[in-house]
């Protein structure tokens, strides 16, 4: 029998780690991700696995650094102010080329921001830090899919070597749903004969991981090598789901918590007649481009809502290639100006009537 | 995860922080999974512990949950006379909305809406415990809306206040639920 918990989403994500026999964990204390940190507290000295309070993220995305180094899989979350702090530590990991899961569980900014939810990470998640390196990017929609796309992000990983962002956020994060507690199976993965094991794993030869590809070796070789990657990746692991598509008017695109309210608007919209359907991506990179490419053979009205000024409508917007009427639901339709306010279903429907 | 046949329920709470919002929230969502499928419990709340604007919402259902984040309650569960400022308007027409008189000194600008006026603090305190306000509303909920029974609610909060290891609080609580549930 499948054990079913009443849980939050960031607990999913905990939850998510242990199935997928995550070992390392490594973090500090952010508001909206706190449940996670405090879930491997309790849960990960219990199981023997290691956790770890960094003294700062700057310290945690380092310690994930090493960890990943050895060939464990590794871990960390955090919310955006501290996503921040991380990238100099995620360029080097990409550098590298070392498989871990990067949480970040958004909130408000720029700068600290608010506590509270935002979708306002999506660039600095998607476009990533210096060196023009990409990473994967997971974006569930509810707790059960934050258990689960949390499995996938650790095969993601390893299976290419990359590290993986599941983007959450504060909404997601806090929010409690009834989840499934299963296992995902995924096919064998290839050795970690890189990983830095001792030298007694290594029959005594040297071995050398660096975060300089341009100064030690071939800078060519690793760019081929890192290019052949993203482009694999591109063709093998889009994800996304349709939603009353086929013989929609007007196309919504929506991910994480704000594609629930999109949804709900979408059904709404259907009971009283107009033909609204939704795409969710759930690989934010890579970006389900070509999908939504083909939809503008006939579909040329999209509304795009996510809880900032406009971030993932820059993607939508190098996908319809121009052939389509794009239009936004934002940050500033959130039903209280305030940090606690949000995108509800009342007020995507109103944009789809008065888009439709 | 579309809307099919079955049932599904909402309910929103709101108030100030220190009042028992989430709770009583938990505590329906807590035992709407013995009952449903699927549950969803929403919790928004300002950076203050105490104080601050409180909200949370429940979906129970046979089916996924469409959207967790309540756009317009079918029911509306009023500690305080700002959160009736605040959410008074996003009731659906026809909806049932219980709020706590003791704190409210207005009338209702709605007149679609059932009102369900019920002076919990005062209750609460001759009991002794104005912090169970929230249970007696709890309970006048139970009696207005057959979702869930007294029974489930009754051993749900028994075992969350176990595991709290606040035994010796079970039955003030109790009497509370039974007190809300008594007033209609």
């Amino acid at each position: 029998m499948v054990e079913k918990a009443l849980i939050s989403g960031n607990e999913a994500i905990g939850y998510g780690a242990i199935y997928a026999d995550c070992t390392h964990y490594f973090g500090y204390p952010i508001t909206p991700q706190n449940e996670l940190i405090e879930f491997m507290a309790r849960e990960f000295p219990e199981l023997g696995r290691t956790f770890v309070q960094a003294e700062s993220e700057f310290a945690s995305i380092n310690m994930v650094c090493g960890a990943a180094l050895t060939g464990v899989r590794a871990m960390t979350s955090t919310a955006s102010t501290a996503f921040s702090l991380m990238q100099e530590g995620i360029s080097g990991i990409a550098s590298m080329e070392l498989p871990c899961v990067i949480v970040d569980v958004q909130r408000g900014g720029p700068g600290a921001g608010s506590t509270q939810h935002s979708q306002m990470d999506y660039l600095l998640a998607t476009r990533c830090a210096h060196g023009g390196y990409k990473n994967i990017v997971l974006a569930p929609f509810s707790a059960q899919e934050g258990f689960e796309l949390t499995q996938l992000a650790f095969y993601l990983a390893d299976k290419y070597r990359i590290h993986v962002i599941l983007l959450s956020d504060g909404l997601l994060g806090q929010m409690y749903e009834s989840v499934e507690l299963k296992k995902l199976e995924f096919p064998p993965l290839p050795g970690k004969d890189w990983a830095m094991k001792g030298c007694a794993a290594h029959n005594y030869e040297r071995t050398f991981i660096h975060n300089a590809p341009g100064i030690i070796g071939s800078y060519y070789d690793f760019m081929k090598r890192s290019k052949e990657k993203y482009e694999r990746i591109k063709e093998e692991e889009v994800r996304y789901e349709t939603y009353e598509i086929e013989d929609a008017d007007i196309v919504l695109v929506s991910y994480g918590s704000t594609a629930r309210a999109a949804m709900e608007a979408m059904y709404r919209a259907r009971k009283e007649g107009i033909k609204a359907g939704l795409f969710r991506p759930i690989t934010l990179w890579p970006f389900p481009r070509e999908a939504i490419n083909k939809m503008t053979e006939d579909k040329k009205n999209f509304l795009v809502v996510e809880d900032c000024m406009g971030q993932m409508i820059e993607d939508v917007e190098l996908a319809v290639e121009g052939n389509a009427v794009i239009n936004l639901v934002g940050s500033m339709d959130r039903n209280l100006p305030t940090g606690s306010g949000m995108i509800l279903s009342k007020k995507v429907l109103e944009k789809i009537k008065s888009f439709g | 995860m579309r809307e099919d046949k079955g049932r599904t329920y909402n309910v929103a709470i709101a108030g100030y922080g220190g009042q028992g919002v989430l709770t009583i929230g938990l505590l329906i969502a807590r035992a709407g999974l013995k009952e449903f499928n699927h549950v969803s419990w929403f919790p928004t709340y300002e950076t203050w512990q105490r104080g601050g604007r409180v909200f949370c919402g429940v979906v129970l259902s046979d089916n996924q949950v469409v959207s967790p984040i309540i756009s317009e309650p079918e029911v509306l569960l009023v500690l305080d006379q700002p959160a009736l400022d605040l959410y008074e308007d996003s009731l659906i027409p026809g909806g049932i909305l219980i709020f706590n008189s003791s704190m409210v000194g207005r009338d209702l600008k709605r007149d679609d809406v059932q009102a369900v006026p019920i002076a919990a603090t005062e209750l609460a305190r001759k009991m002794g415990a104005v912090q169970v306000s929230n249970l007696i509303l709890l309970g006048v909920y139970l009696r207005m809306k057959n979702v869930l029974s007294m029974d489930l609610i009754e051993n749900t909060l028994e075992d969350t206040l176990r595991k709290e290891k606040k035994d010796k609080l079970i039955p003030l609580n109790k009497e509370a639920l039974k007190c809300g549930y008594e007033q209609i």
